[in-house]
């Protein structure tokens, strides 16, 4: 990751880190400070918290009876399997896009780098319909896929990954893109020279520099494709056991006025976020020592 | 006293970036803070400007203990390390800031900045930004960004780390000469022996986070206390046993530091003048060309020395047998240093 | 340097990202303005001048807005107090905030229909006050403002953070105010950033889904967003106006995009030293 190294005070050795109290000649640490904490508790801390305040009202009995059931399982089962494929599919693309759209030249590069932030931009349920639309046996590409054989992906596990790499395209390239522009190309000259092949010198001296933001962009799609809802809503199916993914699950107890079922689902699915959150944090903060060491 | 440290500390962690630090300068003085990187020069600028706080100790400016005194009532300029210009403001409005801070009146604040202009030699490039500029030039604008409200005590942080070699000559003498035509107290902090010697009325070597000496140049660099001053400053190399040299058997097995300017070197038959008996015989181990003169890495009595040869001498070459006298060395004696003179000189 | 990669590794990497992109970025979006306009130019128009439909675009733009309004004004704070100052625990802070970007958006709304629904403690006191957050707008706002909240300070605080501090310090020690800081040191290096992370807030403000599903009672003219009532068009199976009034949602997009490009060319293009 990008570690700036200028002189300021805040980079200096961490001793005088005291709580809510910082040592700055610059005015507004309070006002800054309560404005910040105030929202982000009003706005995220205490919502969530709700839920770890509602589950409290489950015993632990009734809230393993609950993720215990064959459906819930299946949901939870479904809903990483899909995620997992999609972003290990994007991972690869992500990271071959990110090589593209920086290292070579060619017509057109700039409205494909435009392009790869579409899912940012674009609503999840528009996205959704049309894919729905073009994989059904129907549509465009679904009949075709039908006719050699395959089958029409839409109603299956297939057109839930098709949804969620379309969610979680820009990710991975757009967390490697920056460190592969900042790479400092005389490394890779020092190993040309001294006779390394194009794939050693990507192997031993770019891919070890670009390793770290390729997991966090992976760890960030997984996360978004595990929770995603309005894309897979319609190319799902939502067949329990089959298509149905935790979030849906989760929806269709709230219609069933389950709210003790979809509090258990939802706890679940925080402290799976959390591990990948946490995780994300752990690499970042590893890159930064091992840069910082240099 | 202008400024005054007392029994300042400063720690990070386990760390003391200012340990017990005494300090205190005259008013109208030019000094450097001089020491190796983390050895706390910078610390004590941070702390004198209110950018730190120290964790005990008094800090003493114009007679008011300014502990409690946010760094922009204490009435000093600051010059940052990387100059810190407002990349977003032209010349001009990086001048003015402090004055419009100040809410002084338009006409008084053109007037000032046209003034400083004139002084850092910038009239012209008023309407420039600070990518437009260069290196000596930032370096005049934060000058005169920093003097543009009178300060009474102007800071710099090593002003002269990020201009080129050929530049940072004219600015320090130009420095120079701008302070003290302004008569306001200043202090730089710099790692470099040279640029301190040169700018500073007077010095304070810093180590470990500890003051090792404070003296105008010419006291640190022909009297330094500590033997970490006389190490740091000059070419000095350390000998165990300063007993071996002819003419300083009287102090044994003393450890000394020999600087190069005091080491005489002689190719056989070559005339010795008055020193003629007092050399022994030493064999060149490396020569380098200096541009000045060359400097000579010489074995003699189981140690190493430094010399200086002129231009205009024979030549000598590695593996050259030679004699040399020693003129003056610095005892070491604990956490002091003594200076030795040969016996019959 | 020479480029020495073979060029057909080159060729063969370039083609591949373009199909994948075409395949699954282009594709769709065509099909999207193909298929609004497969039952003729007059059941487009009246699918999008729908009194439905404009209620839906209108109770959407002013989520947009207030949600855009309190994130930038938490992002600017936020960015703020996370870079100019170092105190114990602003790591945790830091991660905090981003905790939206990994909640799925069904958890979204739930967390806030735990909060003020039924279940609440807080429910008593809502009712006694007339105050209607569940099932009604102000429910949606909330959802919405949550799902959003990183997205203007994580734009802005690697900006801030690679800037360093010395000019804000440097003009603190001359006695400049906080406010004056902001405005004639920091806002000049931040406004790019400033202006891409809200236009990237208000995208994703503008189609957000599933917390607002939670929410939202799904009553037409009322509490139905743009996404929300294209969804209900498409499971009453009127496929041309769902994909009529998607256009107008795809050729926004299509605006954000162009705009973000310009607004990183501009930024490209200024004050880097």
């Amino acid at each position: 990751m990008a570690v700036t190294k200028r002189r300021s005070p805040i980079e200096s050795p961490d001793g005088t880190k005291k709580f809510l109290t910082a040592t700055s000649v610059i005015p507004g640490f309070g006002l800054s400070t309560g404005v910040t904490l105030t929202m982000l508790s009003l706005v995220v801390l205490i919502p969530l918290a709700s839920i770890l305040w509602s589950s409290s009202e489950l015993t632990v009995a009734d809230f393993f009876a609950t993720i215990a059931r064959r459906r819930v399982l299946m949901s939870f089962w479904v809903s990483i399997e899909t995620a997992l494929i999609a972003s290990l599919i994007n991972m690869v693309m992500g990271l071959i896009m990110a090589w593209v759209l920086v290292r070579y030249e060619f017509p057109g590069k700039r409205l494909l780098d435009g392009m790869i932030e579409l899912p940012f931009a674009l609503p999840t349920v528009v996205a959704g319909m049309a894919l729905t639309s073009l994989t059904a046996n129907t549509g465009l590409i679904g009949g075709a896929l039908e006719a050699v054989g395959i089958g029409a992906p839409a109603y299956t596990r297939a057109g839930i990954v098709i949804a969620m790499i379309f969610v979680g395209i820009p990710f991975v390239a757009r967390s490697i893109q920056p460190v592969l522009e900042k790479l400092d190309r005389r490394a890779e000259e020092a190993a040309f020279i001294l006779g390394a092949s194009p794939w050693q010198i990507f192997r031993r001296v770019i891919f070890p520099e670009i390793r770290p933001a390729m997991l966090v962009g992976f760890g960030l799609a997984f996360a978004r494709s595990l929770g995603e809802y309005g894309s897979v809503v319609f190319i799902a199916g939502n067949k329990p056991f089959q298509t149905e993914i935790a979030p849906l699950l989760i929806m269709s107890e709230l219609q069933e006025y389950d709210y003790a079922s979809a509090t258990a689902i939802a706890l679940v699915m925080l402290i799976l976020a959390f591990l990948i959150l946490f995780a994300m944090n752990l690499i970042q903060s590893q890159a930064a020592k091992r840069v910082g060491e240099r | 006293m202008y400024v005054e440290l007392k029994n300042v500390v400063k720690t990070y962690d386990s760390y003391r970036a200012a340990d017990n630090i005494d300090l205190s300068i005259e008013e109208g003085r030019l000094v450097a803070l001089l020491g190796p990187s983390g050895s706390g020069k910078t610390t004590i600028l941070r702390m004198i400007a209110g950018l730190e706080r120290q964790n005990s100790g008094d800090i003493i400016i114009g007679g008011r203990v300014v502990n409690d005194v946010p760094g922009s009532e204490r009435g000093i300029g600051f010059v940052f390390q990387n100059y810190a210009l407002f990349r977003y403001m032209t010349v001009f409005d990086n001048i003015a800031f402090g004055l419009e801070i100040q809410k002084q009146d338009k006409q008084v604040i053109r007037r000032r900045v046209e003034e400083l202009l004139a002084l850092t030699d910038l009239t012209g490039l008023e309407k420039r930004y600070p990518n437009q500029l260069s290196g000596g030039q930032r370096q005049r604008v934060a000058f005169a960004r920093a003097i543009a409200p009178n300060p009474r005590l102007l800071l710099l942080d090593e002003p002269f780390a990020a201009i080129d070699a050929k530049v940072r000559k004219d600015l320090r003498a130009w420095l120079r000469s701008t302070i003290s035509s302004l008569g306001v107290t200043s202090i730089f902090v710099t790692h470099d022996q040279e640029e301190a010697i040169e700018v500073a009325d007077e010095i304070v070597v810093t180590n470990h986070g500890r003051i090792e000496q404070v003296g105008t140049p010419m006291e640190i660099c022909i009297e330094p206390k500590t033997p970490f001053v006389a190490e740091f400053i000059g070419r000095g190399k350390r000998v165990s046993n300063i007993g071996a040299f002819r003419g300083f058997a009287r102090w044994g097995h003393m450890a000394a530091i020999i600087q190069p300017e005091f080491v005489h070197v002689y190719l056989p038959g070559e005339d010795a003048g008055a020193s003629g008996d007092a050399l022994q015989p030493a064999i060149v181990q490396d020569v380098a060309f200096r541009g000045a003169n060359w400097a000579l890495r010489l074995a003699c009595c189981g140690e190493e020395l430094s010399a200086f040869r002129s231009l205009e001498a024979p030549p000598v070459h590695p593996g050259d047998p030679v004699r040399l006298s020693v003129s003056r060395a610095q005892g070491i004696a604990g956490e002091q240093t003594e200076p030795l003179y040969p016996e019959g000189t | 340097m020479q480029q020495h990669s073979s060029p057909w590794v080159r060729r063969l990497l370039i083609g591949l990202t373009a199909v994948f992109l075409i395949l699954f970025l282009a594709v769709p979006l065509i099909f999207v303005l193909v298929q609004s306009f497969s039952r003729g130019l007059g059941v487009y128009l009246s699918a999008i001048t729908d009194t439905f439909a404009l209620q839906a675009l209108a109770l959407t733009l002013v989520t947009v807005l207030i949600a855009v309004a309190v994130n930038t004004i938490f992002g600017l704070f936020a960015a703020w107090n996370l870079t100019r100052y170092r105190y114990f625990g602003y790591k945790i802070v830091n991660t905090f905030i981003d905790l939206p970007l990994s909640v799925s958006p069904v958890i979204a709304g739930l967390i806030f229909l735990l909060t003020f629904g039924r279940a609440s403690p807080i429910y008593p006191l809502l009712t006694a006050a007339g105050v209607r957050v569940v099932y009604a707008i102000p429910g949606i706002v909330l959802a919405t403002i949550f799902v959003t909240f990183p997205y203007v300070s994580r734009e802005l605080i690697p900006v801030l953070d690679a800037r360093g501090t010395d000019e804000e310090e440097a003009a603190a020690l001359m006695g400049a105010s906080g406010p004056v800081i902001f405005r004639r040191i920091t806002f000049p290096h931040i406004k790019w950033a400033l202006l891409y992370g809200v236009v990237l807030c208000s995208a994703r403000a503008l189609g957000e889904f599933g917390a607002v599903a939670v929410l939202s009672g799904r009553l037409r003219g009322r509490t139905l967003t743009l996404p929300l009532y294209i969804e209900s068009l498409y499971q009453e199976y009127s496929y041309a106006p769902a994909f009529a009034v998607s256009s107008i949602l795809v050729v926004l997009a299509i605006v954000i995009l162009v705009a973000r490009a310009a607004v990183e060319h501009k930024g490209d293009k200024r004050g880097e030293l």
